[in-house]
């Protein structure tokens, strides 16, 4: 090929990949901002900068057992059930109101109190969260900003744009300790960029599920875990436990715990200088509340595959570190490490606490379960054991 | 089988490559009638025996016509037959809940229960095509098709869910050229059509335009409009307009795309309808094939009948014909009296501007025309859209109410997104044919890889949250 050759190639190739570049940086940009204008087009349990439900409708469904794993984001643990075999673990009305928040539309002008949580606030599985049973127990408006995935940057935004205009006299803060702090994922800089790896993890289990199923013996769940002397079958994210394995110094020592304290702060602030007093909510997770309770700790043993160490390195920044180490008295030792740092800020902070552990804790005796069998998140139970310990909470507060 | 499915877009493929393989005309036709039918059992096996039953009688009708003698009569009992399908299954139910009404509005008990029957997917569309069809036969016997053309004629896949309702004799004419392979040229048109067609109807419509739908549900509240913000029931009223637009246009592009590839041509169906001036501009802009189809059969005899011998004046005559036909245009959209209002609507106000006879002669006139003509065709479909007169009336009343206006920037701005990615759709059309060449090929390569991903991604999103894909809007009248 002559030198004139080669070189009108070369400029083929240059427009090719100059037309490429720009369809594709094109495409990008009307993606963004679909995707910002409707978010219900993204998946669930991805950070986003707005609610995903669609506006003002009432969605009714069953969770069955068998839909679990849809909220695992790891190769299965739990044993396939068999269809003759499943349950319905809830039956659930789903209201959302004008914004995609979980309230019956439309809005009030005023409201008593604001709750800015996640999942376990938003009602996942529950027709009657805690915020809507503290609304009846309390006579109150309240209004449930909470979103699935939602950290603390986010629900200052929510509390600022959607709770303050409202003029609430309370707000209560969800905080989940392992999602909230250690496994703290900041928004994406765009909608487009935290794509990739929720959808690629959907495309994997895709594939990986048409593969045949896992060898039988890596199922690990449903766990047959006894507490207060009654035996109960138990689900574990994995993620969760990963919280069990720091300590309170570690934590409070780290840099995410710093990180989290400066946003909670800096919303604190906000609802302070919109007349609004604060509440934390610790939510506890079953993880927490069984490795705290079981009466016979080898029955967890299973539990601690596929889960991972937090370790701090010298500048304070926590990485996940293998499994070397790990045991069912560690995650014991540590069950509460992070309730009882949260406590400490919530005191230090001057803020109220509401911590629905112990409670919790006390309905296994009774024969109540606090958490789904397979979903995870709080059952009726639990929300109705959280509403009330908020009530008693917000009841005995000062708040002028 | 949704047109915007990726079976659909397999079907498609395959159905392509195999009718370009087959040469005999009358071999074509048989594949590609078969082929409709496997489309169209798809949805629903039972609706293909009624399809089966609309076609015989539209060729026996033909044939008697195209054999002489009382033609006017086998005509009438045709269209009848035609009309009688869609009332039975399209408006049984509504006419006997008006009956009921009726009754028990003149204190009687009328004894008759609601009417359940399965509304098969189209059947307004080849309903009207059989018409058409008998119509057209009757004006020109010559036009009398066999068995297979007729069966082609009225099940031809592309366009058999949602039009656009074609010429009888156009189409055929189509399936006897000598050479039906599309060119290159032939092939990226029809590439184009269908990924202008699929960005329309998952992008726009389903994408951004189905947010129009909180505003709807809110408007059944009562109270609605004193208790929502006021810039929600604005968003429901700009989406929804772009919704439909997109949604049908998009079907339309579907469709003329599919059948391009299978080396035929459909006509258009919308020429810019938010573009119009008026009234009667965007009648003949919007949903082309059916306005026609109402002019050609409606319309016109009406206005020949009542203006026959002086019987009525003029005025009257045109006022009279225009409501009817517009009614009867809102009628086919489905059995509600909405669509008969949404219809009424036009139609009252397409006699008003043709009585008052203004039309903009400047480019600020036009401008102005065409914003005034837009929110009233948007006021329309409150109308078209709304469950009941009530949800109807709060949602124009939300529109007025002024509450809440600091949520306009948080509401409004995926309006103004869609508003840019619709318009931006028409004028690059307009654009792209002043483009020198290089410049074209340049736009149409860095669109189509833009669209391609945008489609693509939202398509996976699709499948990764298990949306069911939301079908056509026009798919269900």
């Amino acid at each position: 090929m002559t030198f004139k050759g080669w070189m009108s190639s070369v400029g083929k190739l240059l427009r090719h990949t100059v037309r490429l570049l720009a369809g594709w940086a094109l495409g990008l940009v009307i993606l963004e901002a679909t995707l910002r204008a409707n978010p219900s087009l993204l998946l669930r349990g991805m950070a986003l900068p707005s609610p995903a439900d669609p506006r003002v409708q009432t969605q009714v469904f069953d969770v069955r057992a068998s839909q679990a794993d849809i909220f695992y984001w790891i190769a299965d643990l739990i044993r396939p059930i068999d269809p003759s075999a499943d349950t319905i673990e809830a039956h659930v009305r789903f209201d959302t109101d004008e914004f995609g928040f979980p309230n019956r539309a439309p809005l009030p002008a005023v409201a008593d109190a604001v709750v800015l949580g996640r999942s376990y606030s938003l009602g996942a599985q529950a027709s009657e969260p805690w915020p809507a049973l503290l609304a009846q127990t309390m006579g109150w408006q309240v209004i449930n900003l909470s979103q699935a995935a939602s950290g603390i940057d986010l629900k200052t935004d929510h509390l600022i744009r959607f709770g303050l205009p409202r003029h609430p006299r309370w707000v209560i803060v969800e905080v989940l300790p392992t999602m909230d702090i250690l496994d703290y994922q900041p928004l994406a800089p765009t909608v487009v960029s935290g794509l990739p790896f929720p959808l690629l993890q959907n495309l994997a289990r895709a594939v990986l599920s048409r593969s045949g199923p896992v060898q039988p013996d890596a199922y690990v769940y449903p766990l047959h875990v006894t507490v207060a002397g009654n035996p109960w079958d138990v689900t574990f994210f994995p993620y969760y436990l990963d919280g069990l394995t720091v300590d309170t110094k570690t934590l409070t020592d780290s840099e995410p715990w710093a990180a989290f304290r400066l946003s909670l702060e800096r919303l604190i602030g906000a609802a302070e200088r919109g007349g609004a007093c604060v509440a934390l909510l610790y939510a506890p997770t079953n993880a927490e509340i069984v490795f705290h309770a079981a009466d016979r700790p080898e029955e967890l043993t299973p539990a601690l595959a596929q889960v991972v160490s937090w370790r701090s390195d010298a500048a304070g920044r926590l990485r996940h570190d293998g499994s070397a180490g790990l045991s069912v008295a560690l995650l014991r030792a540590h069950a509460f490490a992070a309730r009882d740092a949260l406590a400490g800020l919530a005191q230090e902070l001057d803020v109220e606490w509401i911590d629905p552990s112990e409670a919790m804790l006390a309905a296994y005796p009774q024969g109540a379960n606090p958490f789904m069998r397979y979903d995870t998140h709080w059952s009726a139970v639990g929300h109705q054991i959280v509403a009330e310990d908020a009530a008693e909470t917000l009841r005995a507060a000062s708040c002028p | 089988m949704l047109p915007h499915s990726p079976v659909y877009l397999v079907f498609l493929g395959l159905v392509a490559l195999a009718v370009h393989a087959i040469r005999p005309p009358a071999w074509r036709a048989f594949f590609l009638v078969a082929a409709s039918c496997l489309f169209y059992a798809w949805f629903d096996l039972r609706f293909l025996g009624i399809l089966a039953a609309l076609i015989l009688v539209d060729y026996a009708v033909g044939r008697a016509i195209a054999r002489g003698g009382p033609v006017r009569l086998y005509a009438s009992v045709g269209i009848g037959l035609n009309l009688a399908g869609l009332a039975a299954f399209k408006y049984a139910g509504f006419f006997a809940e008006a009956a009921a009404e009726i009754v028990r509005a003149l204190g009687g008990h009328s004894g008759i229960g609601t009417l359940q029957v399965i509304l098969p997917v189209g059947i307004s569309f080849y309903s009207f095509q059989g018409i058409a069809y008998i119509v057209e036969v009757y004006r020109d016997r010559t036009k009398a098709g066999g068995l297979l053309d007729t069966a082609f004629v009225l099940t031809f896949f592309p366009k058999l869910l949602a039009g656009p309702l074609v010429r009888a004799s156009d189409l055929r004419s189509q399936l006897y050229r000598s050479d039906t392979t599309p060119s290159g040229r032939g092939l990226r048109l029809a590439a184009g059509l269908l990924l202008v067609g699929l960005f329309k109807k998952i992008v726009i419509a389903d994408g951004l335009g189905s947010l129009a739908d909180a505003a709807f549900r809110a408007a059944q509240i009562p109270g609605a409009a004193a208790s929502f913000p006021t810039p929600l029931f604005w968003q429901g009223f700009y989406l929804y307009a772009i919704q439909i637009y997109a949604d049908f246009s998009g079907y339309t592009d579907l469709a003329r795309g599919s059948a391009a590839l299978l080396g035929f041509d459909l006509p258009l169906n919308f020429r810019r309808p938010y573009f119009a001036v008026g009234l009667g501009d965007f009648w003949n802009r919007w949903h082309m094939s059916l306005t026609q189809w109402f002019r050609e059969h409606l319309f016109n005899p009406l206005t020949r009948v009542t203006l026959q011998n002086g019987r009525l004046p003029r005025n009257v005559a045109q006022v009279g014909v225009t409501l009817v036909t517009m009614a009867a245009i809102g009628l086919w959209h489905g059995a509600s009296w909405m669509f008969v209002a949404w219809g009424v609507w036009h139609g009252a106000l397409l006699s008003i501007e043709r009585l008052s006879r203004v039309s903009p002669r400047s480019a600020w006139g036009r401008v102005v025309a065409s914003l005034v003509t837009f929110h009233v065709v948007g006021l329309g479909w409150i109308l078209f859209r709304s469950s009941s007169m009530a949800a109807a009336g709060q949602f124009a009343l939300g529109l007025f109410t002024f509450r809440q206006l600091h949520w306009a920037g948080f509401y409004l701005a995926p309006v103004l997104w869609a508003g840019i990615l619709v318009v931006g759709l028409d004028v690059g059309e307009m654009a792209e044919r002043r483009m020198s060449p290089e410049a074209r090929v340049w736009w149409r390569s860095i669109a189509a890889i833009a669209g391609g991903l945008v489609v693509a991604v939202l398509l996976l999103l699709a499948w990764a949250r298990g949306s069911q894909a939301l079908p056509f809007i026009y798919g269900q009248f």
